[in-house]
């Protein structure tokens, strides 16, 4: 391995922000034909060294060199220029244009200078996608299609840019099993075509499955240059974090009480109209947590939406310790002390431009008021908040910091300490650790399953699969708009649960007990 | 009977609707540009008016149509760059901007028509020249058409060739694609090395420019007259096409015709025994009408995001 080609050099490279060290002499060599992971926590500053070797932010310091060249990008071209490409973690695609246009973007083949020449831009594009292997509709507007297929399409563009080595940010965030093993077999076959791949992820198992090369980054600066042969999941995690981590939720005992939530046969449509959550049912008790896990766009928005208020079935019904809640409101479900944590956490789930404080409280004054009926009880306000830093561990120099600020997990601790701390008996959760850093996952996965124990009901929506097994006393699996039983803790393994979420035939017990 | 139908479907209606649909078809075309870049304009009111007062301005110093348009123009450009300046470097708000200069360019024309020609009202004078109307023989052998899109001004064409014109540069060039992509998704389009600002730029001067047109057009269409607050909303009606067609060249086009149908047809009602306010309400209560009809199919979408 040692006489391939460096085909990226990172010597010494620095950039600051104010007075925030984002990289601080970072060295890497990156090597023709290998897929390079780079890993490290939020704000360990996988993503500016990126940018910087993408182009799009400047380095204060050090040397880049493509291929022995020292270059100097100035925009996201000239890195474009020297073959990388990057995939970033939120698709930079256009929702309304087909992929044809979303791929030709910006390098359009054109006839005589001035019209787009679409024949010759298609063929080219079809010609990469046959050479790679990529099965994507080129006519096909970019909103219809699932995550996966606009993946490749981002990795297509990339590739329709003369892209030699490939970025790709946190790619498997939002892939099924069965999607991340298509990834990876997509990434091998790049590389054996020559290309080269420098991965970012958080997740330990993918690195040690896919890499050829680890460099692992903690506070801006390079803690580990690793073959994968080297190390197991455990040291990278401990290199990571600086400490080390458990990377298997707890379990702890507990008694499992009354039914808390019960929904039977829920009906919900879309914004369109569209039928999404197809005659579903589902109940959850005191001290469990009920796990769903399916692919993205399988009816689980439109399922929370419903749960929650925000979108009123079309059918069915939901009952909550016995009341019916088919109808009621946000707000009348808040009050009777039911718990949501969006998605979405900066559109739905905090807002941007205001205070911690002022997120804090979002909810906790129409679910429990203030002594004060009026005016805001900024003492009161201002402990439940000091609680939730306190509790949650939110990096915050005070309550006042707009959430603009923080980090994602951050942010994500912040809604969820909101939430869990108001005393509420249902929670409703969904994707709770998506995008945050190994740390924070560990530390809200432990609060699910303390409050659990507690007797909390918890239903936890999550594409994340990995999470619903750890936390999920009973495992279902929601496809086109339907549950399925995917036994309860431990009981079916990743690939049986992955083969229902793509809409398998449920798994006959006794042959599980056999294998 | 007959003369209802003679209104709603009789040649002088259609010419005039033709005639009428002229500065808004001009002034959406352009304004499509800056809808498609994504950034929200409602200043086209203002573009509009001032580019009339100049454009007369120019054909009277001169006593030449054309000259009268290229004074519109430089007009329309010069007010796009003020917009631009406040709203892409000093990041201030469009809607507001755009409402400051709405409300000054009336006072601001009006002032100049007294200070310069010392009249109030409206300005007439035979040194202001207008564009010639165009007799097109091959569209005058065919009868009813002939009646309709024969002889009328030389603009009226220019606006129709506009439309394809601003359809082919929208869909069929790489220009197109990044101002549409740049108005979808401006991070995205900034990973495919398209300058946002820059293309936002081009969008907002070919608006500027072709609002000059649409306001040369106002007092150089025949009539070679300036009156006060001449552009009388047809901004305003522009931005409504531009939002109802979602900037697409066609079918903003369309919403421009269907607005000034109902006015030709106003013109029509004056003839008859019908209050002249509530006859010229009804092209204002077309494009509420219109307006209404084509959210409904979004109410329910928005409803659901709130």
């Amino acid at each position: 391995m040692e006489n391939m080609e460096n085909v990226l050099e990172i010597i010494n490279v620095s950039k600051v922000f104010g007075s925030l060290v984002a990289n601080n002499k970072i060295n890497m060599t990156v090597k023709k034909g290998t897929v390079h992971s780079i890993i490290g926590e939020n704000g360990a500053g996988k993503s500016t060294l990126m940018n910087i070797i993408a182009g799009i932010y400047k380095p204060d310091g050090g040397e880049i060199k493509v291929k022995g060249k020292t270059v100097h990008f100035k925009n996201p071209n000239n890195a474009s220029d020297c073959g990388i490409g990057m995939v970033h973690q939120e698709f930079m695609l256009f929702d309304d244009l087909t992929v044809l246009d979303n791929v030709m973007m910006g390098r359009e083949r054109t006839k005589t200078g001035i019209f787009i020449d679409k024949k010759k831009t298609r063929a080219e594009i079809q010609e990469i996608c046959d050479k790679y292997n990529f099965n994507i509709p080129l006519d096909s507007v970019v909103k219809d299609l699932p995550v996966a297929i606009l993946q490749q399409v981002e990795i297509v563009k990339v590739l329709y840019r003369g892209a030699d080595i490939i970025i790709l940010d946190e790619p498997t965030a939002v892939l099924t099993p069965q999607g991340i093993e298509g990834l990876f077999n997509a990434l091998r076959f790049l590389i054996s075509k020559g290309k080269t791949i420098i991965l970012i992820t958080h997740k330990l198992g993918e690195v040690m499955e896919i890499s050829d090369y680890i460099t692992v980054l903690k506070d801006g600066q390079v803690t580990g240059n690793v073959l994968p042969s080297e190390v197991d999941e455990e040291k990278l995690a401990g290199l990571m974090v600086g400490r080390e981590v458990l990377l298997n939720a707890q379990h702890i005992e507990k008694e499992i009480g009354d039914e808390v939530l019960k929904v039977t046969d829920l009906v919900v449509q879309d914004k369109d109209g569209i039928e999404r959550v197809k005659g579903l049912n589902l109940t959850v008790h005191a001290g469990e947590v009920v796990g769903i896990a399916g692919v993205a766009g399988s009816g689980q928005k439109e399922l929370v939406e419903a749960l929650y208020g925000l979108n009123p079935p079309v059918a069915g019904s939901i009952t909550y310790k016995g009341e019916d809640i088919t109808h009621a409101s946000c707000r009348d479900h808040r009050c009777k002390g039911i718990g949501y944590v969006p998605q979405d956490r900066l559109g739905a789930g905090a807002n941007r431009e205001s205070s911690i404080w002022e997120n804090c409280i979002m909810g906790y004054h129409v679910a429990h008021g203030f002594k004060n009926k009026l005016l805001l009880d900024r003492k009161e306000a201002g402990e439940f908040t000091g609680e939730v830093i306190k509790d949650f561990a939110v990096k915050t120099p005070s309550q006042e910091s707009k959430v603009r600020t923080l980090s994602g997990g951050n942010v994500q601790k912040m809604i969820v300490g909101r939430e869990f701390l108001q005393k509420n008996d249902l929670l409703i959760i969904e994707d709770p650790t998506r995008g945050i850093d190994i740390g924070a996952i560990e530390f809200i996965w432990q609060k699910i399953l303390q409050l659990a124990a507690q007797g909390v009901a918890v239903l936890l929506v999550s594409h994340e699969l990995n999470e619903v097994m750890e936390l999920s006393d009973r495992i279902e699996v929601i496809y086109d708009g339907k549950l399925t039983y995917a036994g309860a803790y431990r009981e079916l393994t990743e690939q049986q649960i992955g083969l229902l979420m793509m809409g398998g035939k449920a798994v006959d017990k006794t042959q599980i007990k056999k294998d | 009977m007959a003369e209802i139908l003679n209104i709603l479907f009789g040649t002088a209606t259609l010419a005039a609707m033709v005639r009428l649909s002229t500065p808004l078809v001009l002034a959406s075309m352009g304004g499509a540009f800056g809808n498609k870049s994504g950034v929200f304009n409602i200043a086209l009111e203002s573009f509009m008016l001032t580019s009339a007062f100049f454009a007369m301005y120019g054909s009277y110093l001169t006593e030449n149509a054309m000259v009268g348009l290229l004074f519109g123009i430089a007009t329309g450009l010069i007010m796009s760059v003020i917009f631009g300046i406040l709203v892409f470097h000093f990041g201030s708000n469009p809607t507001v901007v755009s409402i400051a200069l709405n409300l000054s360019a009336w006072g601001f024309t009006t002032l100049l028509l007294t200070s310069m020609f010392g009249t109030r009202g409206s300005f007439m004078d035979p040194k202001i020249v207008s564009f010639p109307s165009v007799d097109i023989p091959l569209l005058n052998q065919i009868p009813y058409l002939r009646d309709i899109l024969n002889n009328q001004n030389v603009l009226v064409y220019v606006a129709w060739i506009s439309v394809v014109v601003c359809w082919i540069i929208m869909y069929k060039t790489p220009f197109g694609l990044r101002l549409r992509g740049v108005g979808i998704n401006e991070r995205a389009a900034q990973t495919t090395g398209t300058n946002v600002l820059k293309y936002r730029w081009i969008a907002l001067l070919a608006t500027g420019g072709m609002v000059g047109v649409s306001g040369a057009f106002l007092p150089l269409c025949g009539i070679s007259m300036f009156t006060e607050n001449m552009s009388a909303g047809k901004g305003f009606l522009a931005v409504a096409a531009i939002m109802i067609g979602k900037g697409h060249p066609v079918k903003v086009f369309l919403s421009c015709l269907l607005f000034a149908y109902a006015d030709a047809v106003s013109i029509g009602l004056q003839a008859f025994d019908v209050p002249s306010q509530v006859v010229m309400t009804l092209p204002y209560a077309a494009t509420v009408l219109v307006l209404f009809v084509s959210s409904i199919k979004n109410s329910k979408t928005a409803a659901m995001e709130i």
